[in-house]
């Protein structure tokens, strides 16, 4: 079973940091589909963070598809994040790796480089945040 | 509630009756021994012999050595017997000031009235409790002291007199309820053990010597009696009254000696007693001189009878004060915020 | 008064003295939120706290407690747990004993979940409680207060005097027994990092003044830090931001403010980041110390 981690100083929402932590599992193969997750009060208890926080991530991964409630209690992992996009992150990475390269050679340091990333993707998914 | 003044306090009664059991182990052996020297050396039949008659014939027996030696040897109890006075304090000051005020000096208050028991509940629970132990501590205390200081108050300036009249009866019982009283009223009002325990002794000395000076002699007005100076009778000192004043009153209601007795037998003075004689000269012969011509001693007093209603007026206004100090507590208690 | 309101306080206030220690107090805590009460120390919090508990009466206004006046009766304390600062506890009695009491003092009282709580947490009942550690103490307090199985419990800085370590168990045990239940808590802390993660509902108090309230996640989306160049400052609020707190240098401008609705459009050289709650409770309370005119931060209820 998955054993959730907080960064305390990540600035990323508590309840986020738990949605990435079961898809980063799912995605290196931690846990599988029917495997369950721990219990909302456990993890409330082991964290020390506000079982609403728990609830809100259980619903945000039900709502994408990952889990579902089952009769008896519980939430179990249903969905796969492997598949369709591990092709296509190898080709977007190879691209990027070059873009990278480029940035590079026309004189942009390891923070311009990151600095740029940040804003530009800021203002792509201004719109989407939050939701 | 109960469960829990008890379980608050059970230290608190336990040294309390170590420390009852240490006094009746002083008192019993020295009480006894009282006694018995009492009855032995002729002095209880002496006292007896003389009666709670207002006068008594000249021949009485003497019992005024007897009297002397029994006080003298048994002086340094006297002593004793008069720290008695200040038992009451101790259970106020132990028992009653630290009954709230410890609550409140270590916020227990906050967790007690926050249950589901209402604080007038509290309060009536707590204070009934601590005041029926108490009554008994009292009652124990008025017992046990009453007999063993009956024979030191038998003799000497009897029951009714000031201090003596403090530890017999059921006055102790009072003033150790109204000391408990005072210290959870203080208690309540300070907020603080040690300034509610000091104000207690301060304010239960000043009330008690009030009463006991100022008040007790006006509970009722004074008996008298009137001894021609020419009687060979004599005014009995072993009756146990509370004797207010003597003084010598010409046949024709004029004061003679304002402080004072005096005895004449065929125009010669056989006892003339004065203690300071108020600006009045009593003359070289009282007897022979004419004004004394049908003068008589008066002298004023509360009789020993009376005993008992002066104990009951006394425990009356302690105990009407002790419940208006409680009810003042509680009613702050309540409003406290 | 709605009924998914745990607690209720309007116009509240409360003085000792000439001082006022509240005032104006007005907030509504929905029933199943965790509140985090946060404001310096002499800002009110416990004043609060023991308003609503009944403790204190109140010299203006009123605090309900699930529409009744905590200090109308037993009916209306059942419903309340609290822990007082510092866990004031009979320090001579055991945890077993207290427990006991308890169950004396309560119409409902589960014993045996307190014995349970204390049982995994390895305290020792028989123990007089003063001889018990701070954390295990104060581990204790929170057991009795669950056990009368509040709807709103009440807990006064309830962690400021642990350690780390403690802090941390002590918020376990709350956050693993509200989950199980549908109490609503509200908790003071004159250090919000204790709480931030464990409340989703946020009330900040200061001299005497609620700066703010309200729902976490509302209040994150509600606010923005603002930066950009000073001279066009004017032009780029245009009466459009309420700003809550500013700091400039002689260029910039760095601005924490609240939105009037969705974030609008910045204008040229200017750029919006999200704020956390700790700059939001700076922002108010670093803007309630200079001024009392400020407008309050209290939001409408969803």
């Amino acid at each position: 079973m998955i054993e959730f981690v907080l960064d305390g100083r990540s600035q990323v929402a508590t309840y986020m940091q738990l949605v990435l932590q079961v898809k980063q599992a799912l995605r290196v193969g931690l846990v599988r589909p029917g495997d369950q997750l721990p219990r909302v009060r456990d993890v409330a208890q082991q964290l020390a963070i506000n079982p609403n926080t728990v609830l809100k991530a259980y619903r945000e991964l039900r709502l994408e598809g990952l889990t579902e409630g089952r009769p008896g209690g519980g939430t179990f992992l249903v969905g796969t994040l492997a598949g369709p996009s591990l092709g296509s992150q190898a080709e977007l990475r190879d691209e990027l790796v070059g873009w990278l390269g480029r940035a590079r050679s026309a004189g942009l340091t390891r923070e311009d480089i990151t600095a740029l990333i940040e804003t530009t993707v800021r203002s792509t998914f201004d719109g989407t945040e939050g939701n | 509630m109960i469960w829990l003044t008890w379980r608050q306090h059970r230290k608190q009664l336990l040294y309390t009756l170590v420390a009852l059991a240490v006094a009746a182990a002083v008192l019993v052996p020295t009480g006894l021994s009282m006694h018995h020297d009492y009855v032995d050396s002729g002095l209880a039949a002496c006292i007896a012999a003389a009666g709670t008659g207002q006068t008594i014939g000249q021949n009485v027996g003497d019992c005024g050595r007897l009297a002397n030696a029994f006080s003298q040897h048994y002086n340094g109890l006297a002593f004793v017997g008069i720290l008695f006075v200040l038992f009451p304090v101790f259970v106020g000051i132990f028992f009653g000031a630290p009954l709230v005020a410890q609550e409140f000096e270590r916020g227990t208050h906050r967790f007690v009235w926050t249950q589901g028991v209402s604080r007038l509940r509290w309060a009536v629970a707590k204070f009934g409790l601590i005041g029926l132990v108490a009554l008994a501590i009292g009652v124990l205390y008025a017992w046990g002291v009453g007999w063993w200081a009956a024979p030191l108050l038998s003799q000497g300036s009897g029951r009714m007199n000031y201090l003596s009249f403090d530890i017999q009866g059921v006055v102790p019982v009072a003033y150790t309820l109204f000391a408990v009283a005072l210290g959870v009223f203080l208690g309540v009002y300070t907020r603080k053990v040690l300034p509610a325990m000091g104000v207690t002794v301060a304010g239960f000395v000043a009330v008690r010597a009030v009463v006991e000076w100022v008040a007790r002699k006006h509970y009722l007005g004074p008996e008298s009696i009137k001894l021609p100076i020419a009687s060979t009778d004599q005014l009995n000192s072993y009756a146990g009254d509370w004797i207010y004043s003597n003084s010598v009153i010409s046949a024709t209601g004029k004061t003679l000696i304002a402080d004072g007795q005096l005895q004449c037998s065929g125009g010669n003075v056989t006892s003339l007693m004065t203690s300071g004689t108020g600006g009045m000269d009593v003359g070289a012969n009282p007897c022979a001189d004419a004004a004394y011509q049908g003068a008589y001693n008066l002298q004023l007093y509360q009789g020993p009878d009376r005993f008992w209603d002066f104990q009951w007026i006394e425990s009356g206004i302690f105990l009407a004060l002790a419940a208006l100090l409680i009810g003042f507590a509680i009613v702050r208690l309540r409003r406290i915020s | 008064m709605t009924d998914d309101t745990a607690l209720q306080v309007a116009g509240l206030g409360k003085r000792y003295g000439r001082t006022w220690a509240l005032r104006d107090c007005s907030l509504r805590l929905p029933i199943g939120r965790i509140a985090a009460l946060v404001g310096p120390n002499g800002a009110g919090k416990t004043t609060l706290l023991h308003l609503a508990v009944g403790l204190l009466r109140p010299d203006e206004g009123e605090a309900r407690v699930f529409g009744r006046d905590p200090r109308a009766g037993r009916e209306a304390l059942a419903d309340i747990g609290f822990v007082a600062q510092d866990t004031p506890l009979y320090r001579d009695f055991s945890a077993a004993e207290l427990v006991k009491l308890g169950g004396k003092l309560n119409r409902t009282w589960d014993a045996a979940l307190a014995h349970e709580r204390l049982s995994r947490l390895d305290i020792p009942t028989g123990r007089a409680v003063g001889k018990l550690s701070g954390g295990q103490r104060a581990q204790v307090a929170l057991a009795l207060a669950l056990a009368k199985r509040p709807r709103l419990l009440l807990l006064d800085e309830p962690i400021a005097s642990l350690d780390p370590l403690a802090r941390h168990e002590f918020m376990q045990t709350l956050m693993g027994a509200v989950s199980e239940t549908d109490t609503t808590v509200l908790l003071s802390s004159h250090l919000l990092a204790d709480l931030e993660r464990a409340c989703d509902f946020l009330i900040v108090l200061q001299k005497a003044h609620v700066q703010l309230s309200g729902d976490v996640d509302d209040l994150l989306a509600r606010h923005r830090t603002l930066i950009g160049p000073r001279e066009s400052e004017a032009s780029a609020l245009a009466g459009t931001f309420a700003v809550i707190r500013a700091s400039r240098t002689d260029r910039q401008s760095t601005l924490l403010v609240r939105l009037p609705g969705a974030m609008p459009a910045l204008a040229e050289g200017w750029r919006a980041q999200d704020v956390n709650l700790e700059d939001l409770v700076l922002a108010y309370l670093t803007a309630g110390s200079e001024a009392r005119t400020q407008t309050q931060g209290e939001l409408a209820a969803k």
